[in-house]
């Protein structure tokens, strides 16, 4: 007996907890550590490995905003997010379903019907699943998405007891600060999330607060992504004394793009695993290769296609305009390319952008190096302008490794470009929900019509989908202008007549 | 039935003990049978959660105390246990169901209701008997777990299996044993479907193939058993290994366990595992 309390009374010396006033990294990221009960035993371990988490609230299409001044359009969720920090690995399991009221903007808004997505990383591989544990289910299907990786580890490593696993194994690279009378912990991520920092704000009970990273965004260069955790609690049906916060908030170019309340956890539950389908497995990794397909619609017009997203040449007698230059540096550099492979010895004058949404704006900053003139809709401008001047300096683009004032011309409703062999008109397309600032093109000559997002044709043996009222509302603009077209050459998706178009909706 | 008091002694006496007592009986040659095979006759510490036994997964060897009192010490003891990363792969459509025998451990999982502990999750033996066509391993419960003493008989004379279908199934099984090389291997079918491998809601079919590897160097035995199942696990399962250390006292004995009689169920008002 007496051996036994000696015992304890040496475990209860070596367990004193820091204070929570001490400045060095070290202590101060472990006295974190208790204000969220990561650390048990008496080799104070942290004994937090798995964290499952539910809760109900809005997710937001980031860059789809209806007007390029208003917040991220949302959807209605309900989130179960599956965590292995030993792996590590992360599965986020959301039901969307469409806001209240009416729906405007993009990101796939608004759904025919309730949408499940499950979106996974696990170590190097990152997929979307059908069903949790897809690609071991019959009929069940994993997508690979190996460019989604590195976002979704920083989604794992930015929760709050991430954070401070990172921090304590950042080691002497972790500093720490006050800000403002709060304790700051900023330090660097490693390994695929190099070149990454996170500084993390405490509150007054030493829990994380906000967390704040910056990654390279195509449009809006150095993004900062911001997230707030409040209102810690134990959440678990299984009391553990692990504090979560039943509140989060994360912002991305200054409005939400999550927003959360947390309904219950599960720290540690035993079984969170994350198995890697053999298909997924066997992708490589990385963004898929670049590939530009060209096809000739009619003379002087190509279909640039081989991605998700096509872009449009028109040959003019001295100079190419280029309709879309979707996504990113990269894509617009490999469109550029075959442009100038297809049309040779002459620049591209003109890039038309459909309308403001980030994975058809991505590309300008390129294009703009190029030395084209941006067309696209009155209201953008002044936003093209201010976020193109913010600054790039993560993962420099092509504009920023060789600055240049953009040109951009604001259209209204109709811009006709011709130099009296050609003409291209470009209409605002009106009544969308999409996009305010939704732009077509239209080659009267050829009566071609080239649209983004309102139609995008399914292949050819697809079962038809929903009919979309944006569909219907591009054949009501075609009637309104009184615009001739035969074939629609759509952004996403294949080359069409107006016939199927019109089959569509109904209105053969 | 659970006396918890007595998992959180023994863990602290094994932190202030058992590095004196291991140490101290230093390496020895692994003594051989007539026909040549190791020895692994004597006692082996008693039972798996003695303070000789060691686990290669470092968070069990923690004794869960967050402030050094006792307050907690359930509480986290139970966290750190589920922190363990070793774990049976179950097919997609039985995860649902493992994570809702976890969160009702309480009352679903078998060893709670002074159930046998069964193969594998009993566990290395407490003390070996050694013949040439037969093995007995004696099993002493620790003392918090509810399974109770009980022995295993494990033929060593070259047999085969009953065909499976004519096995009716049972907590240890059948098992046979073998040697590969110095590795002694028993291999185990047989079984029925209430055991689980491990607290945590880990279940298995009927169709369970236990294969268990010891092996003896001098005065440490090694065990470790592989779980097949093809009916609800996507891949074998390793269990992680256990190193017991040979009780140097010749005269040592296996306590007995107390009956194991559930009376805190009816007092549980949580799902908070104990």
């Amino acid at each position: 007996m007496i051996r036994r309390f000696f015992c304890y009374s040496l475990i209860a010396g070596a367990l004193a907890v820091p204070s929570a006033h001490a400045q060095d990294p070290a202590a101060t990221i472990k006295t974190a550590e208790y204000a969220l009960g990561m650390i048990r035993g008496p080799q104070r371990i942290d004994a937090v490995s798995t964290l499952e988490y539910w809760g109900t609230g809005s997710t937001y299409a980031f860059g789809q905003s209806y007007r390029p001044d208003l917040a991220w359009p949302a959807f209605k969720v309900t989130y179960h997010a599956s965590l292995s920090y030993a792996v590590p690995a992360m599965r986020v399991d959301v039901m969307r379903s469409n806001p209240d009221g009416l729906v405007q903007g993009g990101g796939g808004l608004p759904l025919a019907a309730p949408q499940r997505q499950i979106q996974v990383v696990s170590g190097r591989f990152a997929w979307n699943e059908s069903v949790p544990g897809a690609g071991f289910i019959p009929g069940s299907t994993a997508t690979p998405d190996p460019a989604a990786r590195n976002d979704r580890l920083l989604q794992l490593w930015t929760t709050p007891f991430g954070v401070l696993k990172m921090a304590v194994q950042a080691g002497s690279r972790a500093k720490v600060t006050t800000e403002g009378g709060a304790t700051v912990i900023t330090f660097p991520l490693s390994g695929t999330l190099e070149g990454i920092t996170v500084k993390a704000t405490l509150n007054v009970k030493s829990q994380v607060e906000r967390v704040e990273t910056r990654t390279d965004n195509p449009v809006l260069g150095d993004l900062v992504t911001e997230t707030t955790y409040s209102d810690y609690k134990d959440l678990g049906e299984i009391a553990s004394d692990v504090l979560f916060p039943s509140h989060i908030v994360q912002k991305q170019g200054g409005f939400p793009v999550l927003d959360l309340t947390i309904t219950k956890t599960d720290p540690n539950n035993p079984y969170v695993v994350f198995p890697v389908p053999d298909s997924v497995e066997k992708t490589p990794p990385g963004p898929a290769p670049l590939n530009v397909e060209t096809q000739q619609v009619s003379e002087g017009v190509w279909y640039m296609t081989g991605g998700t997203h096509h872009s449009v040449a028109v040959e003019f007698k001295n100079y190419v305009a280029l309709i879309e230059c979707p996504l990113n540096d990269d894509r617009a550099v490999a469109v550029i390319q075959a442009v100038k492979k297809t049309v040779p010895n002459k620049p591209i004058r003109y890039v038309i952008n459909s309308h403001h949404h980030f994975d058809h704006s991505g590309g300008l900053r390129a294009c703009v190096a190029e030395g084209a003139t941006i067309l696209t809709a009155a209201e953008n401008k002044p936003y093209y302008e201010k976020v193109w001047a913010m600054p790039h300096t993560l993962s420099p683009d092509r504009l920023a490794k060789a600055p240049k004032k953009p040109v951009i011309e604001g259209v209204g409703d109709k811009r006709a470009i011709t130099d009296g062999t050609r003409t291209l008109e470009l209409y605002h397309l009106q009544g969308s929900n999409h996009a305010d600032t939704m732009l077509i093109a239209y080659l009267p000559k050829e009566k071609v019509l080239i649209e983004a997002d309102v139609y995008n044709p399914a292949p050819p043996n697809a079962a038809p989908g929903p009919v979309s009222k944006e569909s219907v509302n591009l054949y009501n603009n075609i009637n309104r202008l009184k615009l001739d077209v035969q074939q629609i050459a759509p952004l996403h998706g294949r080359l069409v007549t107006i016939s199927d178009l019109q089959r569509l909706i109904g209105q053969n | 039935m659970k006396q918890p008091c007595l998992i959180f002694i023994f863990a602290s006496a094994a932190l202030c003990l058992s590095s004196v007592r291991v140490t101290a009986q230093g390496n020895q040659a692994t003594p051989r049978t007539a026909d040549g095979h190791p020895d692994l006759s004597g006692v082996w510490n008693g039972n798996a959660a003695s303070p000789f036994v060691k686990s290669e997964d470092p968070l069990t060897a923690n004794l869960s105390s967050r402030d050094g009192t006792l307050l907690n010490f359930e509480r986290d003891g139970t966290l750190i246990r589920r922190a363990n990363p070793n774990k049976p792969l179950y097919k997609p459509e039985f995860w649902e169901k493992v994570q809702k025998l976890d969160q009702n451990g309480n009352t679903e999982d078998p060893s709670f209701g002074c159930m046998p502990a069964g193969v594998p999750r009993m566990g290395p033996p407490a003390k070996i008997v050694q013949t040439p066509t037969e093995l007995i391993f004696l099993h002493v419960s620790g003392g918090a777990q509810g399974w109770g003493d009980t022995f295993r008989v494990i033929p060593m004379d070259g047999r085969s299996h009953t065909p499976l279908a004519d096995l009716d199934g049972t907590w240890k099984g059948e098992s046979l044993g073998h040697w590969e090389g110095d590795t002694l291997v028993i291999d185990t079918i047989g079984f029925n479907d209430t055991s689980w491998l491990d607290i945590g809601g880990f279940f298995h079919s009927e169709n369970m193939h236990v294969i268990e590897r010891l092996h003896r160097e001098g005065d440490t035995l090694t065990w470790q058993a592989t779980v097949e199942d093809p009916d609800v696990l996507l891949r074998p399962w390793a269990m992680s290994t256990r190193t017991l250390k040979l009780n140097p006292d010749p005269k040592a004995v296996l306590a007995e366990t107390l009956p194991c009689i559930e009376r805190d169920l009816s007092h549980l008002v949580t799902k908070e595992h104990h």
